[in-house]
Order: C-alpha cells, then structure tokens, then sequence
C-alpha cells in the first residue's frame, strides 16, 4: 500500500447535496474524490506525474460506475457550471506553481524578453491569492494582469468559466493562458498550446507522458472549456512585471451632491473618453487609467454612479503588499445579505436603502494604492450574494444601460446595483468577451425572488432590442442552446468539433458533461 | 394563534430558524471538500465535549494535512435549538464546519528539476 506521502485519492460519499461556495446551488451528488497529491516531491515533472495518476484513477472509478465527473476547486461559480449528479474531484490541494526557465522556452515563442521572463506552470487547485502572493513577491517581482473583483477562485475554475476584470486594453483571466495540460480520460493526457505561439519545448510535454498538440482551435476551445473536455492539471501562465495601482473612488461631484448618471458621465462610460469629464480626468503624470469601474444604482432617481479609476505607478522598492483582510468592527455580519434578501422579498420598499449597503459589501470603494493582490483581495461576504452578467460590444453599453435601468423600473425594484467593466477581446472560442471591446455589465447584489426574476428577464429583453450580447458562464445566464447557438455561431460549432476531437469516445464525452451543459445544447 | 405569534413563527421560517457563527482567519485561502466545509457533529453533554463524530475531535491531521484552520463555524439547527432547550442546555447538539488553511508555504520560485 502506498504511502500517505505518495498521494492518494479519498472517496467521500455524499449523504447531503453539494453547495457551491456562494450557496447559490445547491445539488444531490453521489460524492467526492479529493485529490492529496505527494507531499514528498517538489514540484515538477515526478510529482505532477503521481497525481495526473491519481486524477485518472478517481476518473477511471467514476467511469466504471457509471458515473460523471466534474473537477471543482472552490466551487466559487454562481451557476451550476461545475455541478453533477455524479462525481465531484476535488483539485483545491492541487496548488504548486514554478518558473518556466527560458532554456525550457520554445525557439518559436514569439514573446519579448520580458514575457520570456514570467512564464509560470501553475497547478490547477492554486487560488487566485495564492497566485497574486507568490508572483508579487520580491524574489518573483512579476504580477497578474488582471483578475475577477475577488481572488477565492482556482485559477483553473476561474479561467474555464471565463472570469474577467476591467483592465482597459486587456482580455479576461484566460488570457494569460498559453498552454494547458488536460487530462481527458483515464489513458488520455494532452499538452495544448496555440501553433501561433507555441511556448515549451516538446521535451518538457514528453516527460509528463502528454501528447503535445499545436492547434489554434483545439487550444482556443479548451481555454474557456467550461469542464467540458476533462480535468485541466496545469497551466502555463504570462505574466507581467509587477506594479502598484493607485485607486481612486468618486461618489460625488464637484458641488457635494451623488455622481448621476448625467450625459457627461454616459460620455465616459460609451467612449472612455476621461478627458471630457472634469471629475474623471487623469491627474497629471498618471496618465490613461489601468481600470475603470462605474458602479450605477438603478434604484435611485436619477440613477447615482460610483466611480473607481485605478491607474498604473511603478512598484517602490521596499514596498510588502498586504493581504490580510481587514480587521472587523461592529457590523454587518457573515451572512447579512442572505438575511437581508429574505426580508427584501417581504419588504420591497426598503430595497433602494439595501442596494446602497449592497453595494458597501460587495465593492470596495476606498482610495488606496496597493498591488493587484492586495486591491483585488479576499472578501468577506461569502453566501448567497446574486450575480450576473451581460457583456456587448462597447457601442451598445449606452443602450444596454437604459434596457437595464428600464427593465428594473418595471419588475423590481430588485436590490441589484450595476457595474460596468471593460474586457479586450478574447480568442477563446465561447469566451464572454468576444467583441472587440467589451462592455459588461455585472450585476450584483442581494439574492432574492426578485433578483432572479430580474435576471431570468435579461435575455428576450436584450433579443427585442436587437442587441447583440453573452453572459458569463459562472454566473446566472439564460443561456439556452438556441441562444448558445445564434450567440457563438461558428465559434460554436468549433468548439463542439474540438470536443470531439479531444474526446473522441462519445463515452468520455459523458463523462465530463453535466446537465448545465445539456441544458445550453452544448453536450452534442 | 395569536397575530404576534404568527409574525414571530413566519419570521423564523423566513431565517429559517438558524444559529450560526464564525470566526476566520485573516489570510484566509481555505479550503474543504469540493468547496464546502468539513463538518463533525458535536453534542454537549453538561457542559463538556461529550459526543463527536470526529471522535476526540482531532481532525486536522486527516482532513487538512496540517494543523491549521481557516475558519470554523458552529451552526445549530431548529431541531438541535429544541434538543436544547427540551433538555434545558442539559445535552447541546451542535454542527461544527471548518476549512483547513493552505497546507504549504509560497512555492520556491526557481524550478528545480526537469520541469
């Protein structure tokens, strides 16, 4: 019997349904296989091998019972994405991550000295705080470009689903990505990259035993491959030299009185035109804004806006990021917006005051400087919060604004406060971010009836108006496969024709499906 | 059933009738089963520790593979608030959630083998 060091996995069955993390969902599965990888190998080709050996185990038991599986880090999705009726695998101790070395780089790679320089294999369980604290270092010196407003997720969970932030010029958090170690099957283990950019040498895929595949399609369809093609070991990373960002937070205007929504500002949010608005214009010497984040309340009349600009320093010697979440004094609890959505339902007038500590609770609106870990940091509220997203091309963001505005005049007022993001575009096949510029809207408040009512009305509002829109996958959606269809197009139907290639066994194909998947027609 | 009493007993259903509490770490990267806490079952029983399903209760070794804890939570549930109270605090069932914090410390950054 091997050695608890070696690694093993653990069978627990589940007598009581599996929750996510925000405990939105809320599903009966048959159990989990968590995954302990050794504890006796640093991290490299030995120890990655023992537990790609350990995750074909836990998926060849589920194929032999007939069950599906599901890899799930965190659980940190608001939709039941990661869900199944069968086998959850858990990857959360799956969290190492090393420097790419540039004797291992591939002679093709087309990246300058500098993303030469931050290329980092990273373990598919490690957190997005576990990234940001071990790159931020100073023996590391480097720094994500750009992650979701909280850092809870597993860089794999987070990236299949299609997390982004609002890094102006800048994809979503998959788009660090550029190669990927996916385990298909109990037999199957491929290394991808894009043939465009091909980044290790073919020697380094062959000591993990992974058949190497260099393909443009096959890669941008398991980037945001939403746990559909298997179980994502690694990943190989670029990251940037690291920085500060100095955030700034306006809620009022030059007079004293709330930001509204006023033509000036609807300027800012459509054109990103800093300079027109006398509030939002860069300082001197602090040039374009890094972020920009306009959070609006569509429960106040006018609409009141709440403006974080966050611009680029250069990092200061000496300077140690803290992580550490802030200390609490009297006030809203743990699980206060669950509490306060159930009253809502009941209390409905008293919805505009709750969107306004809804909004207290789920952004963080305070002037600082701090690096992209520590600004973009763990954050309390863990249950129960509703979110969603509607993401369209930037010239539509106006329109899509007023719909949004109009649709909670006419079925809330539902506790939901509006905040607009700004993601570059993506090659990943069923990436959210999949117009040139991006403009999405996330929606984000108390969980109640009225919430998901205001969510469930989003699509056929947004079809009559004829505008063109996605929404994220790890969130609330109203995705259905007519929708996923006419949304993706041909995008689409490659990414079910890279399935098939990945996955050829129509057998394996169902064993990483889930009745999300089924439900959006993307299963076929 | 007299109107304040309805009120209080709808209000109940409505928070359905929970106690829970937490404490967490500050550098909390937790982790637990698939994203969910751990969780043993704990009975009081005049006071001490009296029953538990994770019998003395030691159960970071297993569970967390370390010693240490991100956050623990002690919930109690309608029927466990009426055990309780039927036994005047006599016997005090209780669930106990915990997630284990981060096993290893931040990773060398050099590499350090083939890979």
């Amino acid at each position: 019997m091997p050695a608890a060091a070696d690694g093993y996995v653990k069978w627990i069955p589940q007598g009581v349904p599996w929750r996510n993390w925000h405990d939105t969902v809320k599903v009966p599965i048959r159990g989990v296989a968590m995954i302990y990888p050794p504890t006796n190998l640093a991290y490299g080709s030995a120890s990655i091998n023992r537990t790609t050996a350990l995750i074909q185990q836990a998926i060849a038991a589920a194929k032999a019972a007939g069950d599906s599986i599901r890899a799930v880090g965190r659980g940190w999705s608001l939709s039941d994405l990661p869900a199944t009726s069968g086998r959850l695998l858990d990857t959360g101790q799956l969290t190492n991550m090393k420097a790419i070395r540039a004797d291992q780089i591939h002679p093709g790679y087309p990246g300058n000295a500098d993303a030469r320089a931050g290329l980092w294999l990273v373990q598919c369980g490690t957190r997005i705080s576990q990234v940001n604290r071990v790159l931020e270092s100073d023996a590391v010196g480097r720094s994500l470009r750009t992650t979701g407003a909280a850092n809870g997720q597993t860089i794999v969970g987070a990236t299949a689903a299609g997390t982004h932030g609002s890094a102006l010029g800048f994809g979503a958090l998959h788009d660090h990505i550029v190669a990927i170690h996916l385990i298909a099957g109990p037999d199957r283990q491929y290394w991808l990259e894009r043939a465009s950019r091909p980044v290790l040498k073919d020697s380094l895929p062959a000591t993990l035993g992974a058949e190497v595949r260099r393909d443009d399609q096959l890669f941008n369809a398991v980037l945001v491959g939403l746990g559909a093609f298997g179980v994502i070991h690694n990943l190989v990373i670029e990251t940037r030299k690291r920085f500060l960002l100095k955030s700034v937070s306006f809620d009022k205007a030059a007079n004293g009185k709330p930001l509204l929504l006023d033509a000036a500002m609807r300027r800012v949010i459509a054109t990103l035109d800093f300079d027109s608005h006398p509030l939002l214009k860069s300082p001197a010497g602090h040039g374009r804004p890094y972020f920009f984040q306009p959070i609006i309340d569509p429960n106040s009349k006018p609409s009141e806006v709440l403006v974080t600009l966050m611009y680029e320093r250069p990092w200061k010697a000496g300077y140690a990021p803290d992580y550490r979440l802030a200390d609490s004094t009297f006030g809203p609890g743990y699980d206060f917006l669950t509490v306060v959505g159930r009253l809502l339902d009941v209390f409905k007038p008293a919805v505009p005051f709750f969107a306004q500590v809804a909004k207290g609770q789920l952004f963080d609106t305070s002037a600082r400087t701090g690096s992209w870990g520590e600004i973009f940091g763990f954050k309390v509220t863990r249950t129960k919060v509703a979110s969603g997203s509607v993401a369209v091309p930037l010239e539509r963001a106006l329109a899509t604004l007023d719909l949004l505005i109009g649709l909670n005049q006419d079925i809330g007022p539902a506790p939901l406060v509006f905040g607009c993001r700004y993601v570059a575009k993506s090659p990943a096949l069923l990436a959210m971010n999949r117009f040139d510029t991006t403009f999405v809207v996330s929606i984000d408040g108390v969980h109640n009836k009225t919430s998901m009512n205001f969510f469930d009305a989003i699509p056929a509002r947004m079809e009559a108006a004829g505008i063109p829109f996605t929404q994220h996958w790890g969130k609330v959606n109203g995705y259905t496969p007519a929708r996923v269809a006419a949304t993706f197009g041909s995008d689409f139907s490659n990414w079910v024709a890279a399935r098939h290639v990945l996955l050829p066994d129509a057998a394996d194909r169902a064993l990483f499906s889930n009745s999300y998947m089924k439900a959006r027609g993307l299963d076929i | 059933m007299r109107p304040h009493a309805g009120l209080a007993v709808a209000l109940s259903c409505c928070l359905s009738a929970c106690a829970s509490h937490v404490i967490r770490a500050a550098e909390a990267e937790p982790y637990g089963v698939a994203g969910q806490p751990f969780t043993v079952g704990q009975t009081s029983i005049g006071g001490a520790r009296g029953l538990s399903t994770a019998g003395s209760g030691h159960v970071t070794r297993d569970e967390c593979r370390s010693d240490n804890l991100a956050e623990v939570e002690v919930r109690r549930n309608v029927g466990q608030t009426l055990v309780t109270l039927l036994t005047l605090g006599i016997v005090s069932p209780a669930t106990i959630r915990f997630t284990c914090a981060t096993q290893r410390p931040a990773p060398p950054p050099t590499p350090d083998d083939g890979l």
